[in-house]
Order: structure tokens, then C-alpha cells, then sequence
């Protein structure tokens, strides 16, 4: 009798210890089997004039995504990034997101400037993809159901706030100074920017244009504007041009109040401005002397990594990326559609200085900060 | 169990052994191999790889040493210069210098405050360029060091640029560098294995590699990190996080190794020699295996063969077949065995034969054995018969003992049937409780009979109750009809004896006079109270609901009883909160006869101290108001027994003294069913010697429209803003010049179309060549009065506007009971009496005119005309002039507010009135002189009522006393009259002619 039982038991042992040896080797096999890394495209003017904001941007993208691969990936998948460049030409645009395409990578963030993407929404809404862009502006493209995402305001917005800031000066004789190079973003904001003026304050104010390819222009606008005398100047310009006019006008009118866009909030415009450019009211997409813990962390790695200082490009990517993250999780799945109704519905997402907002067209309504030049750094217009 | 182990095959365990031993040696033998080329190979690289770190070393070093030397050239060429900066020939030399050196892009020259003074190449910008917040600038270098930032992308030639910066005289030199010189570093070595060998700055990102693009998009190296640790723990060819296949080796570099150098090699062909080796030894392993194991195999597949030869021999043997040769073996080792076997089966023979032998002897032995065994058994067996007999005397008593348990049985069976005997007496006694208990159930059937008799009984009781009530109330009604009818002789007798005091009458007879006067007072209150009361209890007392100026009431209050107070030497304080709503809907009537029963009680009760009425506004919201009024004396007190019937009718108390009051005892309870017809509460708080306090709450509706308040009203026309009688014909028909006046005026204001006659054989005229909407009758009237009129109206069938039978109201001085119904016999639809109150005219009105009016501007002309109540309560003085003024004033205001007309329409209407009445009272005198006593009799009736109308209720009365006195035949009473009449309009006169 015990030598049955024992048997048995003997023969229960191996059974179970065969089913272990079975398990372990197929959990083994089946661990082995990582699963596919996500790919998501990353696409902007990475090279040549104008890349600062696209590699700004991407480097933010790069942070998110280290932090977020750190924590497992998504659903356990690793992202990897691919990254394309558009050369700041909007056919190799149209190229890049066909090769994304091409690639079934249907989840991008990019484009940069606005430029790349006017003439190519038709194909982004046509395909089965979904763009996150983190700094395109254009007001043109506000109000529309696309497959179109944006982390940042309307260029309206940075109109609004510079009246808001003159109003509060009291500032009743303002000129405006654009570049004709650059006339689809510097139009709108012109346009608006002069309504509201109009409509805020009852200021009417005078336009001047230069041609950035074309020194001599600017020489004279400038005389143009020493002239008229007014006591504020809006300047629609790269923070380069912003910073040569600011050295060029500031001689000759110290006391003229200069107002400049977002576009040219780069570390550039202080650099090359000197003392030119203090005092000057700058559009801001961020405080960088925010005391928000969370960007005291996002700037301090950011410096660490790149050696750079932040600016609103890289801080609304890493934003973007991070949305981008969480509707994929929610979602749980990568179809575009499904992710832009998420991110759609989440609609309120907590940034890394505040809380920003997506409609449901897809477009951002955060506000925009207007910073003053004062030491060489910007402080916080309160 | 030593035997249950498996017993192990010579054959597998030798291979197995053999295989085990020389897999081991020969694998030992294959890592010492490929660990000492694996070495060599890796030493190899290491070498190589030390060769372009130092080549790296060397390029960066020369990068950064060109610059500073040509910094130091600078420096002297400027302190040449020393003291005076010439910038032309700064110019140049800088210039030339950016020429000369292709990896300077731009040298600038900058001041202390940050001026550029001089940039070369010259890039047209402005002149004055401050460069103060370059971080060049904020960083300057300190003595003679020299300053490197970090690699970034010129904005100028957008290639990757280093600026160095070093002072010099003050100035500060800036160039920016290119990384020109680092290029070719990439492409120095053409290594079959080599990847890219890239130069990254200290947060990774790449200054140079084979690719350009890397640097140019500003990339940083995807494995930097890793690449720090292996620079940091001295390793080298690690593997790449992005690519297993790539290795990667890193070092630092530059001056303070703050610049790494990353050199990626591709594993496959950088252990291309190993994978061969490894190969090559893998397929030698196998073939000397294979081999080996076969020539084992087939040795012992001989060994084997021997081995069972002698195996099967030795089975034979063991079967007794012992002359088994041995075979030709193979292995001598096996021959020997075999030989030594046949030997041995030799000897087993001669053993076997001998055992043969010691066999037969035992079976011997063993028959004898079995013979002594066969008579031990006999034995045994009789021993077994003994136990048998045992047996058989068992079995007997077993018998017996079931005997015994079958008369126990039969036992049990006799009880059973004594229970069941037992049981029947039971249940016979059983419905012997039944029946007893039928018994009584009928008795209790009896009771109920008779208590449904009772209840029969107590219906008719309830019936006698009722009947008993309803006999009370008749008996209020008929009280009530009894007061009233008394009160009209009454006040007659009151009439009569104030005619009679003004008459030449003995002292005596004066306080004679003055005790009836008394006492007659009494006894109308004491009517006045009955009647109330009845009509209470009747059902007859209908609660009003209607906006009213609860201050005004609460003012008059204290007019009132003011006097009567000083007079006891009391004080009176009245206490109102602020929160008190002006305008409260109910009734103020009513109000005010609980208010004055209260407070006229506290003042009968009270000999010292003070009286003092209170308001609270218990509750508030947006439509009630729960207000609360206290009347507190310091008056005699009642007992707590006395409070328990004090609401009681008929109830008085005696004083302390004993000393009776006047009064009916109905005033409380009057009070009490006012307050609860109003739906609020009375109570009583009191302590003999101390004080009484009576208190009432009561919740007010409030007007929705409260703006007009008192202060605002300034005599406006009554209906501005709203056109409430507007489309209205109206037919007034009056004789009396001053009524007809101001009813024409009145309703003209409230925008009806007003249509005259004096008498009703003209409004019939009227209504022939008209149509109107309706109607308003004076009774009394000559050539054909009001009653006559309507018969012949209603007889002719005369239609209103709206083809509808047309609505006649009467307007009469008659107050008797009795004429409404005269009236509408007559054919009028309804009726009012004269005086003709403001607001009942407008509501008579407006029930009878069916068109579409506007409620709410009716509702507001009756708030206005309740705030019109609010005017008259001006202070009295002594000076006779002053009270004449204030007699004048205080009957305009009168006016006013019943009439709703401005100041200036009321005192034309007085003049009329005046003028009207002089001529009267002259035709009067006349007729009266000349005994044409029928005439005069409607001349006073005429000025009763005129006066009525225009509220010179002075002149009314006296007519009305004149009117009875000329009814009663006392002519010198008449006479008497005239003069006070005549006086009283005089005074009027006077003021309707100063105005």
C-alpha cells in the first residue's frame, strides 16, 4: 500500500516538475518575444537657418520621451523616435509626411512653423494620421475639425495680450514695424494686432514695413518712424532683426517703449541685443522664472542635457508629447482618430507651468505672458 | 529497497562516462583556445583605439592651441598699439587675420561697457552694437585666461561654432571659431570594422562625426550617458542601447577632458577572426566525437556479446545441465570465466546426489510423526461434546427471557386504552365549555344592542344640539337686527339730546342732561358691541383684504387714546420697529377695534405708570409679514384663574376694591373672534398688582406694490398712468348740484365719458338719444325719483353698448335696511350708499363693466386711494382760528381721500358746495317763514346729503337732526338748527373764498 502511495506520489512529483520545467521555459519564451517599439515621427526644420525652434522642440520631445521609456514605455512598448527634417521647404514637407506614411507612422509631432503645413493640410486630413504641432500659431488654421492638434495659442492671442499691456501704460501714440519676408505670419498679427488697438484704446496706428533680405529698407523705415516720433513701436520681426533694430532706433529715441511677438522671444534677442533691448516687452510662452516646481525640474534637465537654456518651443513639445502619451494610454490603442477624440476629451491637461486647454477643434487656449527685458533677462510682467 | 534500485547498463554507463570526460577536456581545451585569441584581438583594438584617441587628443589640442596662440599674437600686436586704439588699422589686422585663418569665422573687439568696437569680417550691421548680455560678455575670462563657451550654431554661417574670448588692454577679443579643424578627424582612419568615430561636448552633443547631418541638426549622442560611465569606469566596447551590434569605446579629450571621443565598431566584423575560430572548433569537437563514440561502440558491443554467451551457459547449469563447454570468447578475460564456470558445475553435481540421500531419511522421521498426531485429535473431540451440552442449557434461558418480555408488552397494551378512556371524558367536558361560551356570546350580542341604542340616542341628542345651536344663532341674528334697530332711535335720542343741551335749560337740568348723555353713550357702545358680537357669531363679519397704512393706523391708535391717557396722568408710548411693512394687506377696520379694545382696556385698568403698545415683525419674507402687537400696562392685573375666562363673553372682573366696570364684557371676546376670523392669535400675560400684557399676532399679506409710500403721495391725480375707465360711457343722473359735480369730475378723471341729467325723466331722454355702458342713480329726486326712472328704463328694455341688458346702480342717503332691496326691485342691478365712498364707486363700477379693464391698475387707484387715507393728523390746539383752519383743512383732506381729487378740484368743489348751500338755506328761511313745510323738508334732505357728499360731516349731522326734527313736527327745533348750520358753512365760506 505505501509503496503504491509513494509511487504515486513519486510520479505526481515528476508530472509536476515536468509541468514546471514546460511553464518556465515557455514563460521564458514568451518574455523573450519583447513587444515592437511604438514609433512616433518627430518632424521640423532641423537644419539651417530657422532650426532653432524645430531642435528646441524636438529636444523637448526627447526628454518626454526618455522619461516616459524610463518609466516601461507605453503599455509596456518602448518609443522610439523618428525624427525627419524638413529643411524648411514645404515640398520636402509634404515628402516627410508622405514617408511617414510610407512607414505606418501615423502619430507625429511637427510641424515647427507654419509655413510646412499650410499648403500640405490637405493630405494631413486625408490620411489616417494625426500631427501634433507644439508651436504653430497661425490663426488661419483656428476653428477647423482636422487632424490637427496644437499646444499653442492663436497668433490673435499675443496681439490681445500686447494691447492688454499698452492699455495699461496708457500708450496713445503707437507705430507697427514688420518684415515683408515673413508677410503670412506678420499680416495676421499686424491686422490684429492694429484692430484691437483700435478697438481697445481708439489708437490708430501707423504701419511700416521693411525687407529683411534688404538692409536699406529697414534704414529707412527706421528714419520713417524717428520722424512720426511715436512712443511706442511694435516690432513683427525675428529676434535677430528685433535685436538689430532695437540697437539701430534705441540711440537715437531712448525713450520709445518696444513691443516685440513670440517669434522672437529667443535666447538671440538678449544676446545680440544688448542694452538695447531692455526694457523692451516681449510675448512670452512661458515665465522663466516660474517658481512651479515641476519646470524648475523640466529647465534644471534641460540644461543639464543640452547645455541650453528652455524656451517655449521645447517646453510646449515635451507638453505635446507628453498629451500625446497619456490619450495613447487612454486610448489604448495607436489609431490617430481614437487619439485625437481622446486628447479632445481630456481637453484640460495639466502643463508643466499651468493647466492648458485643447476644443474640440483641436486648438489650444492657453494664455500667453508678456515678459519685460530688464538685466538682460525677462522677468514676469505683472 | 536495495533491490528496487535500477540496476545500470555496463554498455551506456561506459559511453556515457567516455562521452562526459572528453566533452569536458575538450571544451576546457576550446575556451583556453578562444580566451587567448579573443585577448589578442581586444588588445588589438585597444591599441588601435589608443592610436585615435590620441590623434583626436592631438587634432582638439591643435584646435584649441591655434586660436590661443593667435589670441597671444593679438594681444601683443594691440598693447603696440598701447594707449591709443587705432581702429582702422585694428581693422585691418583683424580682418586679415579672419582671412588668413579658415576655421575663424569673426573676431570682434569689444569695450569695457560692452561697444563693439571693431568686427571683422565687417557684416554692415549697425554701428553701435552692444554685446553687453553675450555670454561671452557676462563670462568674461579673468587676466590672461582664455574663455571656450560651448559649441552652438552660428547664427551667420549656421555651422557648429565655439567663441573664445580673452582680454586684452582692457578690450576684450572675441572670435568665433568653426569646427573645420575637427572634420577630417572622422574620415583619418578607414578601419573595416570602424562605424564612425564622433567628438561630442561635454552634455553630448556631437561637434563632428561622419555624418554631418548630426551636427548640423544639433544632435546629441542617443548613448551618451553609457558612453559617460564607460569614460568614467574605464571600459571600453560597450554595447550601444539603440543597436546591440554597435560598440562602442569612449574617451575624454581636450585640454580638460571636458570633450569626449566615441569610436562605434561593428561586432560582427570586429570579431569576424573569433566567430571563424569558434566555428572551426565547434566542427572539430563534433567530428572526434562522433568518431570516438563509435569505435566505443563497437568494442562493447563485442565485450557484450562474450558477456551473454556466458550468461546463457550459466542457465543451463542452473538447470542441472552440467556438462556445458565453454565457447571461443573473444577477450581472454572472458575465456578464463568460463573455464572457472565449468569447474564449479562439477562440484554442484556431487553436492546434489548427497542432499538425494538426507531426503529419504526425513520422510521416514516424518510418518511417525504423523501417527501420534491422529490420536491427540480423538481426544479433542470429546472435549467438544462437554461443551455442546453448555450450549443447549444457554438456549433455554433465552426462551424464557422472550417469554418475559411478552407479558411486558400486554401490560403496555391495558394502559393505552386507559388513555383513550381518559381522552373521551376530556372532550366531553370539552363542549360542555362550548356551549357555556355561546352563552355568553349572545349576552354579549345583548350589550351591543344595547349600546347601538345609545349611540341611537346620543344622534338624537346631536340633532338637539344642533338645533339648540342653531336656535343660538338665530338668537345672535335676531340681537343683531335688534341692536341695529335700536341703534337708530338711539340715535335719535342722542340727536335729540345734543339739540336739547344747546337749549336755555336750568343747571340742574343740564347735569340731568349730561347723565343721559352719559348713560346713553353707554348704551350705544353696548349696542355697538352686541351687534358686533352677533354678527360675529352670525357669520356676518367678513374680513377684508385690503392694502392699508398699518403707521397711520397705529398713529390713530394713539390720537385716540393720547388724551384720555394724560388725563390719568398715564404715560402712553408706542414702539415701532423699522422693519414693519407700510403697506400690509388686511383688514384695518378690524385692526384697529382690536387695537383699541386693548389699549382702551389698558388705559380703563391702568391708574399709574405707563401703557405701552409694541410691534415686532415676528416672521418677514417676500409676501406675508407675521406682525406682533403688544399692549403692556402697569395696571391692576388679572389673576390666573380671571385669564383662564377672559376671553370669554360676558366676562368682567371686579376690581380690587370692588368696584364694577362698565362695558358689556363682550370687548375681549369681540377681540378674540376678530383675531381669529383674521387668522392670527390674542393672548394675555398677567400678575395681579403688576401690569397686564395683552398681545396679537397677526400675518399680514403684503401689497406687491409698496413704492408709494406715504411720504411720495403729493395729491396726484388719481389715475395717472393708467386709463382704467377709459372707453366707458356713463350716465350719472343726481339733482344735487355738488354731487353731480363731483361724481362728473371724478369719473371724467378716471377717462369715462360722463353724461348728465338732473332727474329721471331727463335720463330717460338721455338713454333714448344715447347709448350707454351704465348707469348711476340717485333714489331720491324730483319730478321723478330713481326707482321710477329704472321700472320705466328696464320696461323700454334699454340695452348698453354691448347689446346687453345695461346695469342701473343706485346711489342713495337712505341707510335703512330695506332699500337695497327696494332698489332692486326696481330693477337696479346694484347699489351704493351715500356718501359715496371713492373705491366702492370704482369697484361697483368695474364688477359691472364687462370689457376688457385693467386689473392692475385698479388694484393700484385702491392702494393709492388707501395711501390718500394717510393725511389728517395734525396736532390740536386751543386757538379757535387755528382749530377753524384745521376743521377747513382736515375735510379737504377728507375730500381728498374719498373722493381721489386733486386740492384744487376739492376746494372748487367746497365753493360750489358752499354756494350751493347758502342759497339753499335762503330758500330755506323763506319757506320755513312762510310754513311751506313740505318743500322744506327736501330742502334739508338735499343738504344732508350734498354735505355728505363733500364730507362736511358737521353740517350733515346737524341737517340730519333738522330733517328728523322737521319729520318729527318740532318746528323751533328747526329753527333752533338753522343758525348752527349756517355757522359751520360760513366757515367754509370763508376759507373755499380765501383760497
Amino acid at each position: 500500500m505505501s509503496r503504491l502511495t509513494a509511487c504515486l506520489k513519486n510520479r505526481t512529483y515528476t508530472t509536476l516538475l515536468i509541468g514546471i520545467i514546460l511553464l518556465t521555459i515557455m514563460a521564458a519564451f514568451i518574455g523573450c518575444q519583447k513587444p515592437a517599439n511604438l514609433k512616433i515621427g518627430v518632424v521640423g526644420t532641423m537644419t539651417g537657418p530657422n532650426s532653432d525652434l524645430s531642435v528646441s522642440g524636438r529636444r523637448g520631445v526627447e526628454m518626454a520621451v526618455d522619461e516616459i521609456n524610463q518609466k516601461g514605455g507605453i503599455q509596456g512598448r518602448i518609443i522610439e523616435l523618428v525624427v525627419k527634417d524638413d529643411e524648411n521647404d514645404p515640398v520636402v514637407a509634404l515628402k516627410k509626411d508622405q514617408e511617414f506614411i510610407a512607414e505606418d507612422i501615423r502619430l507625429i509631432i511637427g510641424h515647427f512653423t507654419s509655413g510646412m503645413v499650410l499648403s500640405s493640410m490637405d493630405y494631413i486630413n486625408s490620411q489616417d494620421m494625426l500631427m501634433l504641432s507644439p508651436t504653430i500659431s497661425a490663426d488661419s488654421l483656428s476653428g477647423m475639425d482636422d487632424n490637427f492638434i496644437r499646444f499653442i495659442a492663436p497668433t490673435k492671442e499675443q496681439a490681445k495680450a500686447l494691447v492688454e499691456v499698452a492699455q495699461k501704460l496708457k500708450q496713445n501714440h503707437i507705430a507697427v514695424l514688420y518684415d515683408e519676408r515673413n508677410k503670412g505670419y506678420t499680416d495676421q498679427l499686424v491686422l490684429n494686432y492694429q484692430g484691437l488697438l483700435k478697438e481697445k484704446m481708439g489708437v490708430e496706428a501707423k504701419v511700416y514695413s521693411y525687407d529683411s533680405q534688404m538692409p536699406e529698407t529697414l534704414g529707412q523705415a527706421l528714419k520713417a518712424i524717428e520722424a512720426e516720433a511715436p512712443k511706442g513701436l511694435f516690432i513683427v520681426a525675428n529676434a535677430e532683426d528685433c535685436a538689430r533694430i532695437a540697437q539701430g532706433i534705441k540711440p537715437a529715441m531712448p525713450e520709445l517703449q518696444l513691443y516685440v511677438p513670440l517669434w522672437a522671444n529667443t535666447a538671440e534677442l538678449i544676446r545680440k541685443g544688448g542694452v538695447a533691448v531692455e526694457g523692451m516687452m516681449v510675448v512670452a510662452g512661458l515665465d522663466i522664472g516660474s517658481e512651479s516646481e515641476k519646470f524648475k525640474v523640466f529647465r534644471q534637465g534641460y540644461k543639464e542635457r543640452y547645455g541650453e537654456e528652455t524656451n517655449f518651443g521645447s517646453l510646449y513639445s515635451y507638453e505635446a508629447m507628453m498629451a500625446l502619451a497619456m490619450a495613447i494610454e487612454k486610448a489604448g490603442g495607436q489609431q490617430p482618430m481614437k487619439i485625437k477624440n481622446k486628447l479632445i476629451e481630456i481637453s484640460m491637461f495639466e502643463g508643466v507651468q499651468d493647466q492648458y486647454s485643447i476644443d474640440s477643434y483641436g486648438d489650444n487656449m492657453r494664455q500667453y505672458q508678456v515678459c519685460i527685458i530688464h538685466q538682460g533677462a525677462l522677468r514676469k510682467v505683472e | 529497497m536495495s533491490d528496487m534500485r535500477k540496476q545500470r547498463s555496463l554498455k551506456w554507463q561506459l559511453l556515457k562516462g567516455n562521452t562526459l570526460i572528453f566533452s569536458f577536456l575538450l571544451t576546457i581545451f576550446g575556451l583556453a583556445v578562444y580566451f587567448i585569441i579573443y585577448t589578442e584581438i581586444a588588445s588589438d583594438i585597444n591599441t588601435r583605439n589608443l592610436q585615435l584617441v590620441r590623434i583626436a587628443n592631438d587634432r582638439v589640442e591643435h584646435f584649441i592651441e591655434m586660436p590661443v596662440n593667435m589670441i597671444d599674437k593679438m594681444r601683443d600686436h594691440l598693447m603696440l598699439e598701447n594707449g591709443e586704439l587705432n581702429k582702422k588699422i585694428i581693422d585691418t589686422y583683424l580682418n586679415t587675420i579672419v582671412e588668413v585663418y579658415p576655421y575663424i569665422d569673426e573676431l570682434k573687439l569689444i569695450d569695457a561697457k560692452g561697444d563693439v568696437i571693431v568686427t571683422a569680417p565687417n557684416d554692415g550691421g549697425f554701428k553701435e552694437v552692444n554685446v553687453a548680455y553675450e555670454p561671452f560678455f557676462l563670462n568674461r575670462p579673468i587676466g590672461q585666461q582664455i574663455n571656450w563657451s560651448n559649441v552652438y550654431l552660428s547664427n551667420k554661417t549656421y555651422n557648429p561654432t565655439i567663441t573664445i574670448s580673452a582680454n586684452a588692454e582692457g578690450y576684450l577679443i572675441v572670435g568665433d571659431l568653426n569646427l573645420s579643424l575637427l572634420e577630417n578627424m572622422a574620415n583619418s582612419d578607414s578601419n573595416e570594422s570602424l562605424v564612425s568615430i564622433s567628438i561630442l561636448d561635454q552634455y553630448g552633443n556631437y561637434l563632428t562625426d561622419n555624418d554631418p547631418k548630426k551636427v548640423e541638426q544639433r544632435l546629441r549622442h542617443p548613448d551618451f550617458e553609457i558612453i559617460k560611465e564607460s569614460v568614467e569606469n574605464r571600459t571600453s566596447l560597450v554595447p550601444s542601447k539603440s543597436n546591440e551590434n554597435i560598440l562602442l569605446t569612449g574617451a575624454a579629450i581636450g585640454e580638460k577632458g571636458q570633450w569626449y571621443l566615441v569610436i562605434a565598431e561593428d561586432r560582427t566584423k570586429l570579431y569576424a577572426s573569433l566567430t571563424k575560430l569558434t566555428q572551426a572548433m565547434v566542427g572539430a569537437f563534433i567530428l572526434i566525437a562522433v568518431c570516438s563514440l563509435l569505435f566505443l561502440y563497437l568494442n562493447l558491443k563485442k565485450a557484450i556479446h562474450d558477456l551473454e554467451l556466458l550468461t546463457s551457459n550459466t542457465l543451463l547449469i542452473s538447470e542441472g545441465q552440467y556438462n556445458v563447454t565453454a565457447e571461443a570468447n573473444q577477450f581472454h578475460e572472458f575465456q578464463e570465466l568460463a573455464n572457472h564456470f565449468h569447474k564449479m558445475a562439477g562440484k554442484v553435481e556431487f553436492r546434489e546426489t548427497e542432499i538425494r540421500h538426507l531426503n529419504e531419511n526425513l520422510e521416514k522421521l516424518v510418518a511417525e510423526r504423523t501417527a501420534q498426531l491422529v490420536d491427540t485429535n480423538h481426544m479433542l473431540e470429546e472435549v467438544n461434546a462437554q461443551l455442546e451440552e453448555v450450549n443447549a442449557q444457554l438456549e433455554e434461558e433465552i426462551t424464557e427471557r422472550h417469554r418475559v418480555e411478552e407479558e411486558i408488552i400486554l401490560i403496555n397494551k391495558n394502559l393505552e386504552q386507559r388513555v383513550a378512556e381518559r381522552t373521551t371524558q376530556l372532550e366531553q367536558s370539552n363542549s360542555y365549555l362550548e356551549e357555556t361560551n355561546a352563552q355568553l356570546e349572545e349576552e354579549i350580542e345583548e350589550h351591543r344592542r344595547t349600546v347601538q341604542l345609545l349611540e341611537e340616542k346620543d344622534g338624537a341628542l346631536e340633532i338637539a344640539i344642533r338645533v339648540a345651536e342653531e336656535a343660538n344663532l338665530s338668537k345672535s341674528q335676531f340681537l343683531a337686527n335688534m341692536s341695529h334697530e335700536i341703534r337708530t332711535p338711539m340715535n335719535g335720542i342722542l340727536g335729540m339730546i345734543d339739540v336739547m343741551v344747546m337749549t336755555q335749560l336750568s343747571k340742574e337740568q343740564q347735569s340731568y342732561l349730561k347723565t343721559i348723555r352719559s348713560s346713553s353713550d353707554i348704551l350705544l357702545t353696548i349696542l355697538n358691541d352686541i351687534l358686533d358680537y352677533s354678527k360675529i357669531e352670525a357669520g356676518k363679519v367678513e374680513i377684508k383684504q385690503q392694502p392699508f397704512m398699518l403707521h397711520d393706523t397705529i398713529q390713530d391708535i394713539y390720537n385716540l387714546f393720547s388724551a384720555s391717557a394724560k388725563h390719568k396722568g398715564i404715560d402712553f408710548e408706542i414702539d415701532i420697529p423699522q422693519s414693519l411693512p407700510h403697506c400690509p394687506v388686511g383688514d384695518e377696520k378690524r385692526l384697529r377695534q382690536v387695537l383699541s379694545n386693548l389699549v382702551g382696556n389698558a388705559v380703563k385698568f391702568t391708574s399709574e405708570g405707563c401703557i405701552r403698545l409694541t410691534l415686532e415683525v415676528v416672521e418677514n419674507d417676500e409676501q406675508h409679514a407675521k406682525v406682533r402687537f403688544t399692549v403692556k400696562d402697569t395696571g391692576i392685573g388679572i389673576s390666573q384663574e380671571d385669564q383662564l375666562h377672559l376671553f370669554n363673553r360676558f366676562t368682567q372682573f371686579s376690581h380690587q376694591d370692588g368696584k364694577k366696570t362698565n362695558g358689556t364684557g363682550l370687548g375681549l371676546a369681540i377681540s378674540k373672534m376678530l383675531v381669529e376670523l383674521m387668522g392670527g392669535q390674542i393672548g394675555v400675560r398677567s400678575q395681579i398688582g403688576k401690569g397686564s400684557e395683552f398681545f396679537v399676532e397677526i400675518d399680514f399679506g403684503l401689497a406687491q406694490n409698496q413704492e408709494k409710500e406715504l411720504g411720495d403721495y403729493k395729491h396726484e391725480k388719481v389715475n395717472d398712468g393708467s386709463n382704467s375707465l377709459k372707453g366707458l360711457k356713463i350716465l350719472v343722473v343726481e339733482d344735487d348740484y355738488t354731487s353731480l359735480f363731483m361724481m362728473k369730475e371724478l369719473l371724467s378723471m378716471m377717462k369715462a365719458e360722463v353724461s348728465v341729467a338732473e332727474d329721471g325723466l331727463a335720463a330717460i331722454k338721455a338713454v333714448e338719444n344715447d347709448a350707454f355702458d351704465l348707469i348711476l342713480m340717485d333714489v331720491n329726486m324730483p319730478v321723478m325719483n330713481g326707482l321710477t326712472a329704472s321700472r320705466k328704463l328696464r320696461e323700454m328694455g334699454i340695452l348698453n353698448r354691448q347689446r346687453q341688458a345695461i346695469p342701473i346702480i343706485a346711489m342713495t342717503a337712505y341707510a335703512m335696511s330695506g332699500d337695497r332691496e327696494k332698489c332692486l326691485d326696481a330693477g337696479m342691478t346694484d347699489y351704493l350708499s351715500k356718501p359715496i365712498e371713492l373705491q366702492n364707486l370704482i369697484r361697483t363700477i368695474y364688477k359691472y363693466w364687462m370689457a376688457t379693464s385693467n386689473k392692475d391698475a385698479q388694484i393700484e387707484i385702491m392702494a393709492e386711494l388707501e395711501i390718500a387715507s394717510a393725511q389728517n393728523n395734525l396736532p390740536m390746539t386751543d386757538d379757535d382760528e387755528v382749530q377753524e383752519k384745521q376743521f377747513f383743512d382736515n375735510t379737504i383732506r377728507e375730500l381728498m381721500k374719498a373722493s381721489g381729487l386733486d386740492i384744487d378740484t376739492c376746494h372748487f368743489l367746497m365753493r360750489t358746495y358752499v354756494d350751493q348751500s347758502l342759497e339753499l338755506l335762503k330758500d330755506l328761511e323763506e319757506l320755513l317763514s312762510n310754513n311751506k313745510n313740505l318743500d322744506a323738508g327736501v330742502l334739508l334732505h338735499k343738504l344732508k346729503g350734498s354735505s355728505g357728499n363733500v364730507r362736511v360731516n358737521t353740517v350733515m349731522e346737524l341737517a340730519l337732526k333738522a330733517e328728523c326734527a322737521f319729520k318729527a313736527g318740532q318746528m323751533t327745533e328747526v329753527q333752533q338748527l338753522m343758525p348752527l348750520i349756517y355757522e359751520k358753512i360760513l366757515i367754509f365760506d370763508k376759507y373755499t373764498s380765501a383760497k
